[in-house]
């Protein structure tokens, strides 16, 4: 039996401000049993009736329940949306009811319920500001939550034309990751949409009149004191999730992913350090299956768990192959990453993204579905890139030793879970964003629910527990479950200023819809009132404080 | 949350049955009753209460979410899907195909012709109504009382009663479209003023074939500033001229006839011969007309804005035994574009299904309220029914669920539509749907009529193998398709349509469908179950085709042969 204990947690978080603890700790919690709501659309939910009769008493064929079915409904959007461990706190920050309704503005294109899509969030150093991607198919841009002042402002979006296809710089598609650089800029890069671009924010802490992108001045926001923007057009082009900054060299190098079913891990080292317009991109090649491919069996294009591939280890010791010389330029045989192969109407040829084809060039080792990373250091000050393979119900850790990259399989489907606690129905189901809180844990954070039944919440949080710090997790323990209908949780971080705390989001809840009053499509509909969803308040990003978390004795 | 209304007798019956079980306790004499409670399944509350709903909106349980009483997940697998194959027939290529270059839709399944790659919840056949005998409740309904039933209109009543709910969906504002052509003038344009025009197409094989259990028509309307000119005003030449320049795109045709269009009222010269003059042909289909001469264009989608209505009717038995479309409508169906979006978008649409697939998610579409589902390509797709009494009634979620199979997840479809990329050519195909005269033209690729070409590969006239008519028409004894007599049919119309009797079977068979409001247990008009379907399908283990039967198919029609 599991003894619990309120005045555990100080001792066991001990989260030291601005430094990097390189150790995993066990979980500060007590955590959770079961995943969300049992789903009832199997149909097998049964109700008891009793059948109506009339004034004489015969029966009219009328059943009347005399189970209350409103218990059955259950989730709470606007005040509870996540189930969390006891002790831990969730207050809404923000959502798009809140700016839409007040001052302010955030980036809303005309998309259904993925019309702002917050994706994977950031904090300024301070922990005073959080940026806000938006992961729309055009149009996508940056917001900024001041969590002081409780004002959100849009700082750069794209112009929109991108509905029609992608043809110069004006709009963008897809913000997926955001990073505050080490030289307090912030760089956001293209998911699916767009042309897998990185585009750097000269000054994150600028409200300008007109975010769109013609409004504003693109130039060299290391040299140009005028300039807003640019596109950081040296880099490699692929479905970017998941930037990471080395930790021992922030202003030298950065860990990038491609989301695709053959996705890659990728590194570059800028040619000037604080410059991050180019530099040498490497991929990342699992020697095993480099054997593979030299023996013509492997196919770096095909997926994962297509072909030869899918019997091919891909873990153990790798090595960073090199795309491009120092200065970005491609080597030869090897397409140059930052330049994708277009046809006659200016479409990316397939297989996509100008990094993936140079990966495959290369023999890089593919995953399935890279889409997010964290990094941090192990006992003995290595850094290490965390990234989940979607597809693969995996997360893998990649350690960057003094005898090259060593990647293992971190947890996936057969962790244990909840180890040494009470059992939970919860499985990993899709793992998708990660996050480091200041002991070095990690955290995997679903988009996906966990039963096949299901299909309308959005999944879990697990603390993924590796004490001994290996690399390998011991348990994935039960952290928080997500109830939203149609939502995933994206962009969990740790406020670097309040260790304590961190934010999630709620991306593309059916209530960013406007309004179930007059429920069109488009939000731009003569007949929209722009009323919300008396349900729910759209994308979201809610707070959490674990530092009153009971604690497991 | 919308209410449903129960009768007043049944809202006083809830007290009565509690009032029932009170017995005065100093009555020595008096029986003491219990309610009989019973445990039942949720959707089979879903159905008690859809059997004695009064009113047009549709919420049957609405203490709850609307997807929470869904019963069949996978309502998106139509029942054709669990035909036994036998290894040999194959009709599952008329949905499942590869993507065609340049097209929008990429859902790449042709692969399900050959394989059978179904959810958990999707192995098991949830289509109950395909294994009900109905044959004894079709005999005790009398070929007058269908024929009445059937020629009773319940199209005109509903927007009134739309209207009069505060409905906030698409209201159906097509005058007098119970009575099929004669709403329309001879080149499909609605006579009301409403702008919807109605055009020819071949039935989708087989489910939508009259000779299979429904009638039924499409009309099209393109948005405000595709039928006005520059300056703003209703031009019936920029709305022909537009209409003809969306088949073709749709159709990735360079040139297409059209309704007579004066260029001249266009400004633009369309037809590539330096003059501007009344014309029949445009070759300048890279761009719209008038007011909407600065909107997005690409091939093989609609324009934003672009609205559909399709009514699925029973099937008419006229004098003579002649077939058409009934007065009554079983269903109203319209879907609305929304936005367009450039093809990459439409990628990761089905990317992301993908995703889920892998994922082992099951199938979710954002609800719109009264406008029914989006499914998340642009598309609003909403659905009226019959209600027992016969009245159109809005469409719960699973029964508009359903719609999204064919309107959301097949790789056949243009555009998620069927209708229009198998429209008639060009100018001819302007008008209300009319098989007579019609060709069995080939699919594009294709050299043998279309409907000669599936009767081969599915070894029946359907999906199931289970209309004698068919068999009895087409097929020697031998099973395989007499092509002579196919050859010699005059026309569609001849190929695909039932005789009186056996279109009032069919009637009576859905009849009692409509009866049951069991709408979520399949909807198909069989009398006695087909029996070629599987009740259950092993991924692993169900037979499945051999390569060699696997078919390239394009929904367009090649008209010119």
């Amino acid at each position: 039996m599991i003894k619990h204990s309120k005045c555990a947690l100080a001792g066991a978080i001990a989260m030291a401000v601005g430094s990097m603890a390189t150790a995993g700790t066990e979980p500060y919690f007590i955590p959770l049993t079961q995943g969300e709501l049992v789903d009832l659309a199997d149909g097998t939910k049964v109700v008891e009736v009793v059948e109506q009769t009339d004034a004489d008493g015969n029966p009219t064929g009328v059943f009347v329940a005399t189970d209350n079915l409103i218990t059955l409904q259950g989730v709470d959007e606007r005040n509870k949306p996540w189930t969390v461990p006891v002790g831990i706190t969730q207050t809404n920050l923000m959502s798009m009811e809140e700016v839409e309704l007040g001052e302010g503005s955030v980036v809303r294109v005309d998309n259904g319920r993925n019309s702002s899509m917050f994706d994977m969030l950031a904090f300024d150093p301070e922990g005073e500001n959080i940026f806000i991607p938006h992961e729309t198919t055009f149009g996508a841009g940056v917001s900024r939550y001041n969590i002081a002042t409780d004002r959100t402002d849009v700082i750069f979006q794209g112009d929109s034309t991108g509905s029609e296809g992608f043809k110069n710089d004006t709009d963008f598609g897809a913000f997926d990751p955001v990073r505050f650089t080490p030289r307090g800029t912030l760089i956001a890069g293209e998911e699916w949409s767009g042309t897998g671009r990185f585009v750097e924010i000269c000054d994150p802490y600028k409200t300008p009149e007109d975010p769109r992108a013609p409004a504003l001045t693109a130039g060299d926001c290391n040299s140009d004191p005028d300039a807003d923007w640019r596109v950081l057009s040296g880099l490699p082009l692929s479905a970017q999730e998941g930037i990471e900054f080395s930790i021992r060299r922030p202003d030298e190098v950065m860990y990038f992913i491609d989301e695709d079913r053959s996705g890659s891990i990728y590194k570059v080292t800028f040619t000037t350090p604080g410059d991050y317009s180019r530099g040498q991109t490497s991929v990342l090649s699992v020697n095993s299956y480099a054997k593979c491919v030299q023996s013509d069996g492997c196919d770096p294009a095909e997926r994962w768990d297509r072909g030869v591939t899918a019997e091919t280890q891909r873990t153990g010791a790798a090595r960073w192959i090199a795309l491009t010389d120092i200065n970005g330029n491609a080597l030869p045989g090897i397409q140059n990453p930052a330049e994708n192969l277009l046809d006659a109407s200016g479409d990316i040829i397939d297989p996509g993204f100008a990094a993936r084809v140079a990966g495959d060039n290369v023999g890089s080792t593919p995953f399935g579905r890279p889409e997010d990373t964290t990094i941090s250091l192990n006992r003995v000050g290595n850094e290490v890139i965390y990234f989940t393979a979607t597809s693969e119900n995996t997360i893998y850790s990649l350690e960057e030793s003094s005898r090259g990259p060593i990647l293992r399989i971190f947890a996936d489907a057969s962790t244990p879970r909840n180890l040494g606690f009470p059992a939970t129905n919860a499985t990993l189901n899709a793992p998708d964003n990660l996050a480091l809180d200041a002991n070095g844990n990690v955290y995997v954070i679903e988009d996906s629910p966990n039963t096949t039944q299901a299909g309308r919440a959005g999944g879990d949080i697990w603390f993924a527990r590796d004490v001994n710090n290996d690399g390998v997790a011991e348990s994935l323990d039960h952290f928080m479950s997500l109830q939203v209908a149609g939502s995933e949780s994206t962009g969990m971080i740790f406020n670097p200023a309040q260790p304590n705390k961190f934010v999630v989001a709620v991306q593309h809840p059916q209530s960013t819809i406007l309004s179930d009053q007059d429920e069109s499509l488009s939000s731009t509909s003569e007949d929209s009132d722009g009323v919300r969803s008396s349900l729910g308040f759209g994308d979201a990003i809610w707070e959490f404080d674990i530092s009153g978390a009971v604690a497991p004795q | 949350m919308k209410q449903v209304t129960f009768t007043a007798a049944g809202l006083a019956g809830i007290a009565l049955v509690f009032g029932a079980t009170m017995a005065d306790p100093t009555d020595n004499n008096s029986k003491v009753s219990q309610p009989k409670t019973k445990k039942i399944a949720i959707h089979e509350l879903v159905i008690n209460r859809l059997q004695h709903q009064e009113g047009v909106r549709t919420n049957p349980i609405p203490e709850l979410d609307w997807t929470a009483p869904v019963y069949n997940r996978e309502a998106v697998i139509p029942p054709q899907c669990y035909t036994r194959t036998e290894g040999k027939h194959n009709p599952c290529y008329v949905c499942h195909q590869h993507p065609k270059p340049g097209r929008e839709n990429v859902m790449a399944d042709g692969g399900l012709q050959l394989e059978y790659s179904f959810s958990d919840v999707g192995m098991t056949n949830h289509w109950k109504n395909l294994f009900e005998d109905r044959s004894e409740r079709v005999a005790k309904i009398s070929d007058e009382e269908i024929d009445d039933w059937v020629d009773t209109d319940n199209y005109s009543a509903l927007a009134a009663r739309l209207k009069e709910a505060k409905f906030r969906g698409w209201i159906p504002d097509l005058r007098d479209l119970q009575k099929g052509a004669a709403a329309f003038d001879e080149n499909g344009f609605a006579l009301d003023g409403s702008h919807w025009v109605a055009f020819n197409y071949k039935p989708l094989p087989s489910t939508f074939w009259p000779t299979n259990g429904s009638t039924d028509d499409v009309m099209i309307r393109l948005e405000e500033k595709y039928r006005t000119d520059a300056e703003g005003n209703y031009s019936a030449d920029v709305y022909r001229a537009n209409l003809a320049i969306t088949e073709a795109l749709l159709k990735d045709r360079k040139t297409i006839t059209t309704l007579p269009v004066d260029e001249r009222k266009i400004g633009k010269d369309l037809n590539g011969d330096d003059e501007l003059g009344v014309i029949e042909r445009i070759t300048a289909v890279d761009g719209f007309v008038g007011a909407a001469s600065d909107a997005y264009v690409d091939t093989y989608v609609y324009p934003a804005g672009t609205e559909f209505l399709h009514t699925v009717r029973y099937v008419g038995v006229g004098d003579g035994g002649q077939i058409s479309v009934s007065k009554r409508m079983k269903e109203v169906r319209y879907m609305k574009k929304s936005r367009t979006l450039n093809k990459k978008a439409y990628k990761r649409g089905y990317e992301l299904e993908g995703f889920a697939k892998d994922e082992g998610r099951l199938p979710w579409y954002p609800v719109l309220g009264d406008y029914g589902l989006d499914n998340e390509f642009g598309w609003s797709v909403q659905g009226f029914i019959e209600g027992r009494d016969g009245e159109l009634r809005t469409a719960s979620y699973e029964e508009n669920l359903f719609c999204m199979g064919c309107h959301a997840s097949i790789g056949a479809t243009i555009d998620k539509t069927f209708s229009m990329p198998r429209k008639v050519e060009g100018a001819a195909g302007w008008g209300y749907i009319n098989l007579r005269g019609m060709p069995d033209a080939p699919n594009m690729g294709e050299s043998e009529g279309e409907i000669a070409t599936y009767l081969a590969r599915v070894g029946g006239g359907g999906e199931f193998r289970s209309n004698p008519e068919m068999f009895e028409r087409w097929f020697q004894d031998d099973g395989t398709v007499d092509q002579a007599a196919v050859k010699a049919a005059k026309d569609v119309y001849e190929l695909i349509t039932p005789s009186p009797e056996r279109a009032r079977e069919l009637n009576k068979a859905y009849r009692v469908i409509v009866e049951d409001q069991d709408f979520i247990y399949g909807r198909d008009a069989t009398v006695t179950p087909p029996p070629n379907v599987y009740a259950e399908i092993d991924n692993k283990t169900a037979p499945t085709l051999p390569p060699e039967v696997f078919h390239h198919w394009d929904i367009r029609l090649d008209w010119e042969k």
